[in-house]
């Protein structure tokens, strides 16, 4: 387990401060650039030091130890493979090991071909070299390990394969591993738990499921995915439901918007993913078709359904993101499947059900 | 089609003066490249009709002055090399007040005239300053003998390996860490890791560093006049018997070069850090 109390660090305008306990599983630490998730993993490595406070390894202070004393493995953004060293050279840098412990690690890394005929580190791929620098950081046994965006600069082929390698490699070593990214996505696949910050603070930590469903605020929610923020007021429809009136559509969440009893909150801000919509065709001639379990009222102002305009489709493999006009301050985001068909300029109908709103 | 082509074409054309094949690069370039390889013609060329033979190579100060040159700049070399390495480390991987002015220090000798540096070595060892004296009731004369010419060589020449060996620290600093991150270190790290992999800029440093040294002058001429040095020998010898007299030694000094920059160009695919 690694603890950072009470930790703070200032240079150059940016400031650290953080109070944060990371268990033996994997935690993505993800957030914007500049946002410390860099300068954490350095305090916790010993190659900064912080201005206050303490890091502690399963429970054991490391202030005034050095990062070679620490048995903290790094994987670094680079794969800083040492050039003059052949592949298997750099593995056994940090430790000795065996021919038969080599080899099964190597094999666990699906980079066993690398050990023979003394292969430079020069003549291998991308991917092959992260994966090398993952060896030679676990061949030393370390007490945790910090991976500072191991997959930044591959080709997306590569990355999609070797982030869930990642995934099973790092889960079997039972050490806490610290996974910087900027890729909520890769953060989703690779990591147990996640942490979110911004400015030097975190600003939530958690499962990626506990921050889907309540994110603290509307950086955590974007950051996890749910693009579609919308802010709202707070009012009470003629047969007694309280749901948020977007100034386009009625959203009623299955969660309550009301939460801590703070009945004095009018405005709110609501987010849905882009994934959890349905597109429809628009045949109403005013407006958009209900279907029979979203009612709407007298006035024609629809509840958990929002009439748009089509702007652009760009499709992918396998889905097709949407983005839409829906009278809103900012475009509506929709990820439906490669199926559906619409084109820029139609008139839909975006719903969603009340349980896949979330109240940030 | 018709189109395509055009445009191709267009682009061709102003590919050739601007970007394609830089002719206007070229020919600027070519003017400086003339300007420097016009005098070491006019003076070989010029040498060739004025009566050098192979016997002017081997008279006895011509001899003398290779022997002085030969045996200071290695020495020079060598501890440019042993406290510049050091130095350059240090302001690699160091943060102090101060710094800023040590880091100018550094570069100064090579931007100041080299007399200049004469000049003060003068003040700082000549024999009636303090230290000068102390090393007269030694037994040692530090101006205007062996240790004054290296004093002047390590003075103007140190800088090349202090910058080019920084350089190339500065450039595998995360490879350290990797190595401290793994258990190793500083010294262990600094011997297994750093150290191999700068030595293409620190050959380089020391490659410059006994050019530069073997072809001082201007402090020399200050600290040690005498004995002398090749390139001091070229001053007497142009004073007292013309420029062409001055042949055998030349031919030496540019050779030297010649193998130096050749020698610095080949090892320099080995320069640097590639990932």
């Amino acid at each position: 387990m690694i603890r950072l109390d009470g930790v703070t660090k200032t240079y150059g305008g940016f400031g650290l401060d953080v109070d944060v306990e990371l268990g033996n599983e994997i935690t993505a630490v993800i957030g914007p650039s500049g946002s410390g998730k860099s300068t954490l993993l350095e305090i916790i490595s010993g190659f900064e030091t912080p201005d206050s406070g303490s890091v502690f390894l399963n429970d054991q202070p490391l202030d005034g130890v050095s990062p070679e004393q620490r048995n903290i493995g790094m994987v670094f953004q680079r794969p800083t493979l040492f050039p003059h060293l052949s592949v298997r050279e750099n593995i056994e840098y940090g430790a000795a090991i065996t021919d038969d412990e080599i080899r099964d690690l190597c094999k666990l890394l699906e980079i066993d071909g690398l050990l023979e005929a003394d292969r430079s580190p020069e003549t291998l791929s991308g991917g092959e070299k992260r994966r090398v620098s993952v060896a030679r950081a676990i061949v030393t046994e370390p007490d945790a390990l910090l991976l500072d965006e191991p997959t930044t600069g591959l080709d997306e082929p590569i990355r999609r394969r070797l982030k869930y390698e990642l995934r099973r490699v790092l889960a079997d070593l039972d050490i806490p591993c610290i996974y910087v990214t900027h890729d909520q996505n890769e953060a989703s696949v690779v990591a147990d738990s996640v942490v979110v910050m911004r400015d030097g603070t975190v600003l939530q930590q958690g499962s990626y499921e506990e921050m889907l469903e309540s994110p603290r605020n509307e950086f955590v929610a974007d950051f996890v995915g749910i693009e579609n923020l919308i802010r709202g007021e707070i009012r009470e429809t003629e047969s007694g439901r309280t749901v948020v009136d977007t100034g386009v559509a009625w959203v009623e969440p299955e969660q309550t918007v009301l939460d801590d009893g703070n009945v004095s909150k009018s405005d709110v801000c609501i987010g849905i993913v882009p994934e959890s919509v349905t597109i429809t065709e628009n045949t109403r001639g005013d407006g958009g078709r209900r279907t029979q379990t979203q009612p709407h009222r007298s006035d024609g102002t629809s509840i958990n359904s929002i009439d748009c305009t089509v702007e652009r489709v760009i499709s992918e493999r396998g889905s097709k993101t949407i983005f839409l006009d829906c009278g809103l301050s900012e475009t509506f985001k929709a990820v439906v499947n490669s199926s559906v068909t619409v084109n820029e300029g139609d008139d839909v109908a975006v719903e969603f059900d009340g349980s896949d709103v979330v109240v940030v | 089609m018709t189109r395509m082509h055009e445009t191709k074409s267009n682009r061709t054309g102003f590919n050739s003066v601007f970007g394609g094949d830089y002719t206007v690069f070229g020919l600027l370039g070519a003017i400086l490249a003339v300007y420097l390889l016009y005098p070491f013609v006019t003076f070989f060329a010029g040498a060739q009709g004025n009566g050098i033979s192979v016997a002017d190579f081997t008279r006895p100060e011509i001899i003398s002055a290779a022997r002085y040159s030969l045996t200071t700049a290695p020495i020079s070399t060598a501890v440019a090399t042993a406290f510049g390495v050091p130095l350059a480390y240090f302001l690699s991987r160091s943060e102090f007040r101060g710094k800023l002015l040590v880091d100018s220090l550094v570069i100064l000798p090579l931007v100041l005239p080299p007399v200049v540096g004469g000049v003060m070595l003068l003040t700082g060892f000549g024999s009636f300053t303090p230290v000068g004296q102390v090393a007269n009731s030694l037994g040692l004369t530090l101006t205007d003998s062996y240790i004054g010419i290296i004093f002047a060589q390590t003075f103007v020449a140190s800088p090349f390996v202090v910058i080019t060996s920084r350089a190339g620290f500065d450039s595998v600093e995360e490879y350290e860490r990797a190595s401290r991150s793994l258990g190793k270190g500083p010294v262990e790290t600094f011997f297994r890791v750093s150290l191999p992999l700068t030595s293409g800029h620190i050959l380089a440093g020391v490659a410059l560093t006994f050019a530069r040294s073997i072809g001082e002058f201007g402090a020399t001429m200050m600290t040690a006049y005498n004995p002398h040095t090749m390139p001091t020998q070229i001053w007497v010898t142009f004073i007292s018997r013309g420029v062409y007299a001055t042949l055998p030694i030349v031919a030496v000094l540019v050779t030297f070069g010649l193998a130096v920059v050749v020698g610095i160009r080949y090892s320099g695919k080995s320069i640097g850090v590639k990932e």
